[in-house]
């Protein structure tokens, strides 16, 4: 070790040892802008998972529901959760069992979601998430005549 | 006593190498896993949902925070520019699909109303941003 050490240094591997010294200097600045970039991607990163439900455009489902009104279900969506569904006052749980019975059946039924006055989107999208979940594969937004 | 410098020189470098491939695979890790997006202009809550369909790459949306206001392509927007907006880009662009940004506590009607405006611009295809639940 002692006579490798003090041969680099005074010997004829001088040429080595200073290419050695370069190849060091050479990895700081490249360390920068690697850290530079992870820092980048750490702030620019967004890391929420998100998803999109396809609706359709209530013009469009209005024109679906005239041309068969025979599989058209109409759920309305009041304030504190209170659902309605073809004028019957429901729970969740008995909403998605309907939904699940009528989609086994030949009638293909589309669903028009109508929120109250004051309903969040939040709730709307929780009663079409419930409704897609059972089986229901029509499913559109509709404004109450008037409001 | 000649040898110390040159030995610690020489641990330094060893030491330095690891980090450096830690940085790295942090480095891939934040590429590979992080999804670029430009920033809302808006602070949007999203609504919950279970939904698994994914989300286009494509991106024309349309953000509305919970008071009503409206954002696309960075510009604040009201009910009758949007829809000049809409038109126009439906017609030269071709645009046809629009992902709708609100925010959960939006009120429904007023979302409802706007997915009826961009249908009468034309809009053909309408999907709902929402965020998994974890």
């Amino acid at each position: 070790m002692e006579l490798t050490g003090y041969r680099q240094r005074n010997g004829s591997n001088v040429e080595e040892t200073t290419r050695r010294r370069r190849s060091l200097v050479i990895l700081t600045p490249l360390v920068d802008v690697v850290f530079i970039l992870l820092v980048f991607f750490m702030l620019a990163a967004n890391f929420s998972d998100q998803r999109v439900i396809d609706m359709l455009t209530p013009a469009a489902a209005k024109e679906a529901a005239e041309a068969d009104s025979i599989g058209v279900v109409l759920i309305r969506v009041g304030r504190n959760g209170m659902l309605n569904i073809s004028g019957l006052p429901t729970t969740p749980v008995r909403l998605a069992q309907e939904v699940a019975v009528r989609s086994v059946g030949d009638i293909e039924y589309s669903y028009l979601v109508q929120p109250d006055r004051g309903v969040s989107l939040q709730e709307v999208v929780s009663v079409v998430d419930l409704l897609k979940s059972s089986g229901a594969r029509s499913v559109s937004l509709t404004r109450r005549p008037g409001s | 006593m000649r040898i110390h410098p040159p030995t610690e020189n020489h641990r330094t470098e060893v030491t330095m190498v690891p980090m450096v491939n830690v940085v790295f695979l942090l480095l891939i890790f934040f590429m590979l896993v992080g999804r670029i997006a430009p920033n809302d202009s808006l602070d949007i809550s999203l609504p919950v949902s279970s939904s698994e369909q994914a989300q286009s790459d494509e991106l024309t949306q349309i953000v509305i925070a919970a008071d009503g206001r409206m954002v696309l392509n960075g510009d604040e927007l009201d009910m009758p520019a949007l829809i000049g907006v809409v038109t126009d880009m439906v017609t030269e662009e071709s645009t046809t699909r629009f992902e709708l940004k609100a925010d959960a506590n939006l009120e429904a009607n007023r979302l409802i109303l706007v997915m009826e405006v961009l249908r009468q611009a034309g809009v053909q295809e309408l999907a709902l941003v929402t965020e998994r639940v974890r």
